[in-house]
This record gives structure tokens, sequence and C-alpha cells, in this order.
């Protein structure tokens, strides 16, 4: 404690204590206390150095959080996180019933334009509430992935018909072949759009996150596999109000016609979500 | 010793200059130890902003209109090489730079990037074995003011991964009656010369329009040199992160020395490069110059030639965030 030293007056038998030794001595301890402790004044290992003093006991414990929104809430970021196994029973299933749009082509300009059209996907959705706003960052890091496919479209034309009809003639051979057309076609052709929305609750609405947009093909009727994909994002968001902030991963479900019979369901099976806030 | 004890001192009692002597030298044996800090006494009222987190970027927001294309020409693609450290893969729009001072403090720099990768649809599995057409993408790292393409990129390791497509649309061949088959066949000398069927036909060949009402034939309705009409394009996520310490500078072998000091900025950009293999034709037949159907000691002997295309970056996102020690 080199800095306290001066302020020490050790005392013999035969020696007054004055009065002004006392404040002498607060002084001095305030003066160690309030930014005077230097790397000597830790206790040290035998090599010299000071040993380890901050241990975890020290800082303050996580705050973990289960059902129904997953967090914890640590010092310098609170992480939310959601996750579901490929299990069947964790599947989500999105369709024409819950918001779509006909489109043909491959411009999702449509999808852009109307944004009710877009379902967050339950297990890739979390509301975030930022608690101190006032330190600067107001950002959050998203990553997430899953694992979708389009599945239970009708394409081409059934086996037994084909086989039916036999190979003999033009028209049936003709047939076999268009059969695998539509098909080829049907896996050539996007079903679905999957994007990362924002919303802070400012009354505008989810906005969507431009650059996190996936796409998801169609699997021609269940011959094409290689059009089950697994698609991830890691994407950094701005922005970000006091209180609840929306985060979720939407899908949109694309239909060239209205009673295209082509697409049917989609799929959305393993999905993670990690949602770390930045504090400080 | 960690505790300081104060002596009983009474009221009332005559204070002994040993008692007052111990409470001091207790104050001045004191050596801070684990003891000293309360549990749980370093809480988020005691964390300012900026301690764990130095300072933050962020990519540029983007449209629909984020992309970054791959040109296959020239000294851009290279046979048998994965990697574009600088020259053609050198993907300007997703440069990041980090201006915060980077030294030997222990702070550490995270870059976190994620792109859908699109490659057109090329005839990937049709007339040759092996390997197909590869497209890598990589996080670089660049320690230079002004990074551009001739810069002294480095490759952050472990954030490599490759692309290929498993299926393709078939493409223009005999087999298909494309009509520049059918009239190479009788130039070749065969008496009976391939048909021209149409789509009406044979639909799974889509190769040849239907005649128009005159009855004129029609043309190709699928290109391999335009790639229209071919429906197996592919659509992967390309997703990492990556952590820089400053000892990795040391290991990277850059040209410059790195001042004692440290480094102004820290940039970050994807890049990327493609494997063709000699199978479809390369170097022989660079994109853009083979031709089609005519080649018949390639490995396409008589049907078009496979034309990769290019590969492209869309929907990127890059963020970068430096830890402090």
């Amino acid at each position: 404690m080199p800095i306290i030293e001066s302020y020490l007056s050790f005392k013999s038998p035969s020696d007054v204590l004055f009065a002004s030794d006392i404040p002498k001595l607060c002084e001095g301890l305030s003066k160690l206390v309030n930014g005077g402790i230097t790397r000597d004044d830790f206790l040290q290992d035998g090599t010299g150095d000071p040993r380890p003093v901050i241990t975890t006991s020290h800082i303050f414990k996580p705050e973990f959080y289960g059902s129904p929104s997953p967090h914890v809430s640590g010092v310098s970021s609170d992480t939310y996180y959601r996750r579901r196994s490929g299990n069947k029973l964790n599947r989500y299933y999105r369709h024409e019933n819950i918001g779509s749009q006909t489109m043909s082509g491959f411009s999702d300009a449509k999808a852009q334009e109307d944004f009710s059209a877009w379902q967050p996907i339950e297990g890739l959705s979390a509301t975030v509430f930022i608690n101190e706003i006032n330190t600067g960052f107001n950002s959050a890091h998203v990553m997430a992935n899953w694992y979708a496919q389009e599945k239970g479209g009708k394409v081409g034309t059934t086996r037994g018909k084909i086989l039916s009809k036999g190979r003999t003639d033009g028209d049936s051979n003709r047939l076999e072949s268009l059969s695998g057309y539509n098909r080829a076609n049907s896996a050539g052709t996007y079903v679905a759009v999957f994007a990362l929305f924002v919303d802070t609750m400012d009354g505008d609405g989810p906005q969507i996150q431009y650059s996190t947009r996936r796409y998801l093909f169609g699997t021609g009727g269940g011959r094409y596999r290689c059009r089950k994909m697994n698609h991830s994002i890691n994407h950094l968001v701005r922005g970000l109000t006091e209180g609840e902030n929306k985060i979720s991963v939407r899908c949109f479900y694309r239909l060239v016609r209205p009673e295209d019979v082509r697409l049917r369901h989609v799929y959305v099976d393993s999905r993670n979500l990690v949602i770390d806030v930045l504090y400080r | 010793m960690a505790i300081i004890k104060v002596p009983n001192i009474v009221s009332g009692d005559t204070l002994s200059s040993s008692t007052y002597n111990e409470l001091q030298e207790n104050i001045q044996d004191l050596k801070v130890e684990q003891e000293n800090i309360a549990q749980e006494g370093i809480n988020k009222s005691k964390v300012p902003t900026n301690v764990l987190l130095k300072n933050r970027f962020f990519s540029p927001e983007t449209t629909s209109s984020n992309s970054i294309t791959y040109p296959l020409a020239g000294g851009e693609m290279r046979e048998g090489e994965f990697l574009f450290p600088g020259s053609g893969g050198f993907a300007s729009k997703s440069l990041i730079t980090h201006n915060t001072p980077f030294s030997n403090d222990g702070s550490q720099i995270i870059c976190r990037a994620s792109a859908e990768v699109f490659i057109q649809d090329y005839g990937s599995r049709t007339f040759f074995q092996g390997v197909p057409p590869t497209c890598i993408v990589q996080l670089f790292y660049c320690l230079e003011e002004s990074p551009d393409v001739s810069s002294d990129w480095k490759p952050c390791l472990g954030t490599k991964q490759m692309f290929s497509l498993a299926f393709s649309s078939k493409i223009p061949s005999d087999s298909g009656g494309n009509f520049h088959m059918k009239n190479k066949m009788v130039d070749l000398g065969h008496s009976h010369p391939v048909n021209r069927r149409d789509f009406d036909d044979r639909p799974d060949l889509f190769t040849y329009d239907n005649e128009d009402a005159l009855g004129n034939p029609g043309a190709d309705s699928y290109n391999v040199e335009t790639n229209s009409k071919m429906f197996f394009d592919g659509r992967f996520s390309y997703t990492t992160s990556f952590l820089l310490n400053y000892e990795d500078l040391a290991l990277s072998d850059f040209t410059a020395s790195i001042p004692s000091s440290g480094v102004n900025k820290v940039s970050f950009c994807l890049a990327g490069g493609v494997y063709l293999p000699s199978s479809i034709g390369f170097p022989a037949h660079p994109p853009g110059t083979a031709t089609v159907g005519t080649n018949l000691d390639n490995y396409g002997k008589g049907c078009g030639q496979v034309r990769f295309r290019n590969f492209e970056l869309q929907n990127f996102s890059l963020s970068t965030v430096a830890l402090r020690a």
C-alpha cells in the first residue's frame, strides 16, 4: 500500500495521539480506495505477478429464463434463442391458406408490396426486450438456420396412369415425356421466400431486411430431393428501440396461379434462432 | 493480508499506542485479494458502455439489387485453383472496414457474414465424370488503408465453403433432335439424318419450339449460352463468422511489415473462385468461345458444349465487432 505510507503515523507509548492524526488516516484510506490501488497492492503469486482476483462469483450471474421466451440476461448482452428439432412433431407447415401471392416469373416485387403475406415461422421468431437503450448500440446479432422443403404438390402424371396407357404410340410416349417436363419445370419454380423481419413497435409494422432473403424451390412432386434446402442467415439488426422488438424469420408462400396444385405444402423442420442483443 | 482487522476500541478505555499501531499496520499490510470484492459485485451498474464492445461497424444496408457477379473471363479463372485472394474474386461491394486501431492489447475482431450463392444451371452432370464445376466462397481480411483488388488480402481460415450443382437440365444433343444436329449429321454423311423433334413430340427434351403458323421451324428454346429455360439454378446459403486475434497477423505472412503500434484499419470482404474441370472443355474452350454442338473430339461428342455461367453472391450481409481484452 505505497500510497498510504505517508498518511500513517505510528506511535510509541509516550507519544501523543493528536486529533489531526485521525482525519489524516481517513484521508489516506480515501486516497487508497478512491483509485489509489496499484498493481503492487494485489496479493502476488510465487512469480511476483498479481494473482487473478476476479472470479465468476464476483460477476453478476446471468439470469436464465425458460418457456415461453427462453433467453439469458447478462451484463453485456442478452441472448434469446429458439430451437426446434427435426422431429415431425415440431414441423412448421405453410401453405396457401396462410397468406400467399400469385406471381409468375422470378421477381418477388409483388411480395415486397404486400408484407401481410409474409408470416412468421414458429421457432424462428422472438420478442426481445431492450431494457437499456442509452448504451448507444441498439443492435442485435441475429443468427438463424432452417431446413425447408416443398411437399405434397401434384406434378406430372402418375406412374400407374402412364403404364396403363402403354408405350406403344406417340400419345402415350408424349404423356410420359410431358410428365417429366412438368416435374423439372416445377423444380425450377420457387415456392417460398424467407426473410428476416424486424418490428421495433414504432407503428410502421415489421420491416423486411432485404439482404437476408433466401429462396426455396419445388421438389417436382417429390422427385427432386436436391430442392430440400438448408438455409442460414447471419445478420446485424440496427435501430432497436427500448422495450419490445419483434424479430422473426418470415415465409412468403408463392403460387404461380391460384388454382395451382403443383406446389402445396412448405415444411420447415429443424430450426434454430439466436438473437444476441448488444449492450456494452 | 486481504482483510483489515479493526482492533476493539471501547469508549472510556485508554487507547494504547500498540492498538493504534495495529490498526495502521493492518492497513499498511493490506493486499487486495478475492475476498475484497463482494459476491456479484461486478454487475451491470459497474460495467460502462464500450467496456466489452470496443466499437462496431455494419455492412451497408442493402436492397434487392444487392448482388455481386463473379465474371469468368481471362485471368479471373484458373483451372484447378480454388482461391482468389485478390484479383478476380474481389467483391468490392462486400468490403467492410473496421476503422478502429487494432493493436496488441488483447483486442479481437469478430466478422460475421452470410450470403446467398446463386449458380446458374449449366449442364453439370451431362457429359463428364469426377468433380463438377465448383464455386468457392471465403472471407478475407486486409490491413491496408485503402484496400482494393490488388491489396494484400489474407484468407480467414476455416471460412471457405464450396458449392456445386447436383442436377442439371438436359442440354441440346442429337437425342433431342436439335435442328443444328440434324444438319450436322447430314454433313457427316449419315444417310438417315436425325429428325428434328419439337416440343409437342418430346416436351422433356424442350430443345425446340413449335413451328409457327406459316410452317417455319422454331428456334431452340433451350440455349446453353443464355441458360434460358433451364430449371436447376442453385441457391445456397453461405454463412460464416471469424475471430481475428492480433497474434494471427504475425502468422499471416503479410508483404508489408506490421508496425509495432498496430494498424489503423482492418477490412474484410467476401471473395470467391471457381474450379472448372478440364473435362468440360476448359481451358481449350474457355467460356464464351466454345462452339456448340460441333466439338466431336471433346467430351460433348455431338452435344452442346457445356457453358459454365457466372455465379453470384446475393443478399449478403457483413458485420464486424471488436471485443476489448
